[in-house]
């Protein structure tokens, strides 16, 4: 008997202690779960953030893929036309040639209409046409000194300058 | 007797472990996901030529080093364009964390 009125007494001041605790630690287990209910706002916060950030990078990419697509047929596209370019080149030369030695002829029959103009206006006139041919004839040249050089060695002292810099 | 209090024990460890309130500890910050083969990709090197190159070849080595550096610069935008993104993101979060916090706060 006595042993149950000490197990009764126990229990009492264990359930005393207990709820004095639990008064006691209020506070802390409020400021537990805001701390809690932080984390999991926090958490989903996290997670939407996550998935804003990883389809905006996939969008992003996705349009870098198609620059990149782009400049890469562009580039091709140059290759090819470079290459075609220096495969025609002798071609193109005889041609610019050709051009050149009409514009030549034009030029000689020009000044010869030139000097023998009967009138300042016809003088004058010729001038013009022959100015013109000139000069259409000069770019033909420039033309065809310039694909004249594309075979030629590079010398090596600008060869040189160019290589200066190597990573 | 002495296995029958560790048991006691081990069992009233585990009894009060239940009872406490497991709380998340607050989440890792946002990592910018921009795969390791993106970064490490390098811009091609400068062409070469040898002595005796002609002015075809130096043109073409030209238009190859424009063509790397395009794409060496589309890259560097690519990357830059990346960060940028994962640095919006990082303010926004964080600006998202920090109204948790004031809401918190401002709770009587």
């Amino acid at each position: 008997m006595q042993n149950l009125i000490y197990l009764i007494i126990m229990v009492l001041a264990g359930g005393a202690g207990w709820y004095a605790g639990g008064w006691s630690g209020r506070d802390a287990v409020a400021a537990v779960q805001e701390y809690k209910q932080k984390g999991e706002q926090a958490e989903a916060a996290l997670k939407l953030a996550e998935v804003k950030l990883k389809d905006g990078l996939a969008a992003q990419q996705a349009k870098f893929d198609a620059e990149r697509q782009k400049l890469g047929d562009a580039q091709l596209q140059q290759t090819k036309s470079y290459e075609a370019t220096i495969a025609g080149n002798q071609q193109q030369i005889a041609a610019l040639s050709k051009q050149s030695a009409g514009k030549l002829a034009d030029i000689a029959r020009l000044t010869k209409q030139r000097d023998d103009a009967k009138t300042p206006e016809a003088r004058k006139a010729a001038e013009v046409q022959l100015q013109t041919v000139v000069v259409e004839q000069k770019a033909v040249q420039t033309e065809i000194d310039g694909r004249q050089c594309l075979p030629v060695p590079v010398p090596l002292a600008v060869l040189a300058d160019w290589r200066a810099v190597q990573p | 007797m002495i296995r029958r209090s560790t048991t006691l024990a081990l069992a009233l460890g585990i009894g009060l472990a239940g009872c406490g309130t497991t709380v998340k500890l607050l989440p890792e910050n946002l990592n910018c996901p921009v795969p390791d083969a993106r970064l490490a990709a390098a811009c091609a090197a400068p062409q070469t030529l040898a002595d005796g190159a002609s002015f075809q070849q130096l043109i073409g080595a030209s238009i190859a080093d424009r063509q790397a550096l395009q794409q060496c610069e589309l890259r560097r935008r690519e990357l830059a364009a990346a960060i940028q993104t994962c640095n919006q993101a990082v303010i926004d979060y964080m600006a998202e964390v920090r109204k948790i916090n004031a809401a918190a706060a401002a709770k009587p």
